[in-house]
């Protein structure tokens, strides 16, 4: 029986797949440019970035999913699909989240090393690209590693502007077939495989990018 | 639950594959199959709110004791140490020494979940719950303005923000306090 | 030919006035020991003097250049002088090589292979060469703080400036901080070092300065100051140091 939309399910799962790549690493840039101007930036980029932050940690994605879909056309007249307003949502809210855990890694390294640094007559960008990325990007992996999961099980929310992704699929497969326990099961069983996996791989690549002395990781933060 | 873990070995391997699922899995697909899927068993489940409720709680659990276990093991080993040199028993070292350091430490953790999980309540409109995103939804649809859903979001920043971050503060004063880590 | 020199040189942080007016010279080859009091001033001063940061008032000269009036670029200066920390300040991220080549690289735009070459002769210089490929939270505070002597030495400095470099490690540790300093003195590198270690002062110095709240208040050679203090000031700190350690 659910064999015969195997083809819908794995096309959503990659839909799936490939939305959260695109908020990752669209939230990955702005997480950083953010966190950069946090803690570098003068007040009135810090109240900016303060307001950006808390609007999308503060909301639900539902509601800014709704919102963005919505209110785009209106204020531009350019009319976006659900997977464009989607992919934007997704990398905005990712880069609120995203901007905590670059600002506690690059506040974790060392004032004593900043100093050293420009004792050796290093400029202020050789600074920031020598010594302070490289630590903040290994710092931040393990906060990344709950982030992925935690956008990745957000795609979902996707649904609400109809966007065919895994669980926009679920719904109507189950609509059609009348199984909706078999189905979302087995919606559930993918999500859990995809995510259990993925956690193995990003441990594994955190194991061989570790470096003595650098396990700190940023607060403990769930989801 | 987190107690439970430190306790028991058997019990701890469930609680963790218990632990694994609900962090696997979206909350809306774990609210679609109670709502839809187990319904037909379970009456209860019918009703989309008790749904919502349950969706949310179970996973409320899960994350809850992932933040209590790590408050708990952030308690000192020489601490338990010095309670057992002291001849306290495990209950004791318990009551008295863990929990309540353990307590101040997972308060941010604890601000950051309720705020979780008053957003996570928006996921009940797919269920069609009347819920504050449903609201907006349908007041878009009759004044064709976008408007209500920024005043949906700003009410869930106006909610859930306070309560994050004073959970957050209250947490880390207590900590300085009384010099935990 | 004087390598750093100082005039009528003054600090605040706000109304608090740290440095009241210091005058100050060392020569090629010198070796001048900074003692006092903790919260004397000894540590900004030396920081001032390493360019890390600006004096409030006072002129800096290196090698008889005014360098805030000439507006030279001061990350170039930095380059030619040695900062050694009273933390193990070692770049977490990087191997013990990779902490010394990275300022040779970076600021004197040295190719790898010099760099390395470079690197490997300053970690000898404080024995450091079989640890070159270790991180620095493998090794004890004493070897970082050596690592972080041959980062300083490696780009063959005017002069080396050392801020309290024993004063967060154990007994044991300082003594092997301790030699390579005097190996260093040695050869003939200038030196400005602040300190507690008496004996290793009395040893190497050509000078020893006792700062006392923002004040150079007494200057001399070793065997002057610390057997004949003329204050009565230095006398007791002396007494205190000797008699606490």
């Amino acid at each position: 029986m659910l064999l015969d939309y195997i083809d819908f399910i794995v096309q959503s799962f990659v839909t799936t797949l490939i939305m959260t790549f695109l908020g990752l690493s669209g939230g990955l840039v702005l997480g950083i440019l953010s966190a950069l101007g946090d803690v570098y930036g003068n007040r009135f980029i810090r109240i900016i970035i303060g307001a950006y932050v808390e609007f999308f940690r503060g909301s639900p994605l539902i509601v800014q999913l709704l919102l963005f879909y919505f209110s785009f056309p209106v204020l531009t007249g350019i009319k976006w699909d659900s997977f464009t307003a989607g992919a934007v949502t997704l990398m905005l809210n990712s880069g609120a989240y995203q901007k905590g855990y670059f600002k506690g890694a690059i506040e974790a390294v060392s004032k004593d090393q900043l100093l050293a640094a420009r004792s050796l007559g290093m400029t202020s960008g050789q600074i920031l690209r020598h010594i302070v990325l490289p630590q903040a990007f290994r710092i931040v992996i393990p906060s990344w590693t709950n982030e992925y999961v935690s956008l990745g099980l957000s795609t979902s929310a996707l649904t609400v502007i109809g966007l065919r992704e895994l669980t926009t699929i679920s719904k109507s497969i189950a609509a059609q077939t009348f199984e909706p326990l078999e189905v979302y099961s087995l919606t559930g069983l993918i999500y859990l495989t995809w995510i259990s996996i993925s956690i193995k791989i990003l441990n594994y690549i955190y194991s061989r990018v570790k470096i003595p002395g650098l396990e700190i990781s940023v607060g403990a933060v769930p989801s | 639950m987190a107690i439970t873990k430190q306790l028991s070995r058997k019990a701890s391997t469930i609680l963790e594959v218990y632990d694994n699922i609900m962090r696997g899995i979206p909350v809306l697909v774990i609210m679609l199959f109670l709502h839809f899927g187990l319904a037909a068993f379970i009456p209860i489940f019918r009703d989309p709110f008790i749904s919502t409720i349950i969706a949310l709680g179970l996973r409320s659990c899960a994350f809850q004791s992932q933040i209590f276990r790590g408050a708990m093991n952030s308690v000192s080993r020489d601490q338990m140490l010095a309670a057992v040199s002291l001849g306290m028993t495990k209950m004791q070292i318990f009551r008295h020494i863990i929990i309540p350091q353990a307590f101040i430490v997972a308060l941010p953790g604890l601000g950051s979940e309720i705020a979780l999980l008053i957003k996570d309540s928006s996921y009940s409109f797919v269920l069609g719950v009347l819920d504050l995103a449903k609201y907006a939804d349908i007041l878009r649809a009759a004044q064709k303005s976008f408007y209500p859903y920024l005043l949906a979001a700003a009410i869930y920043v106006a909610i859930t923000l306070p309560i994050a971050s004073y959970l957050d503060r209250l947490g880390s004063a207590l900590k300085t306090k009384y010099g935990l880590r | 030919m004087s390598v750093l020199e100082c005039v009528d040189l003054k600090k605040s942080y706000g109304r608090l006035q740290v440095l009241k007016g210091i005058n100050f010279e060392i020569k090629r080859g010198e070796k001048k020991v900074i003692i006092g009091p903790s919260g004397s001033g000894k540590s900004t001063f030396l920081r001032i003097m390493g360019f890390l940061e600006p004096p409030t008032e006072g002129r800096i000269f290196f090698k008889g250049e005014d360098v805030y009036a000439s507006r030279l670029n001061l990350n170039l200066i930095r380059s030619k002088i040695g900062f050694v920390f009273q933390e193990p300040s070692l770049f977490r991220h990087l191997t013990c090589l990779e902490n010394v080549k990275i300022g040779l690289k970076c600021v004197l735009k040295m190719r790898d292979k010099e760099a390395t070459e470079k690197a490997i002769e300053a970690l000898k210089a404080v024995k450091m060469e079989e640890w070159a490929d270790y991180y620095p939270a493998q090794l004890s505070g004493g070897q970082q703080q050596r690592v972080g002597i041959a980062r300083a030495l490696a780009r063959d400095p005017e002069i080396l400036l050392f801020d309290e470099p024993t004063a967060s490690l154990d007994v044991e540790l300082t003594w092997e901080v301790i030699d390579v300093m005097r190996d260093l003195a040695r050869r003939g590198v200038t030196m400005l070092i602040v300190t507690h270690e008496i004996a290793f002062a009395k040893e190497v110095a050509d000078e020893i300065l006792f700062m006392n709240s923002g004040r150079i208040i007494e200057s001399g050679p070793p065997e002057q100051i610390l057997t004949n203090p003329r204050t009565p000031r230095v006398k007791e700190f002396l007494k205190r140091l000797v008699g606490g350690t």
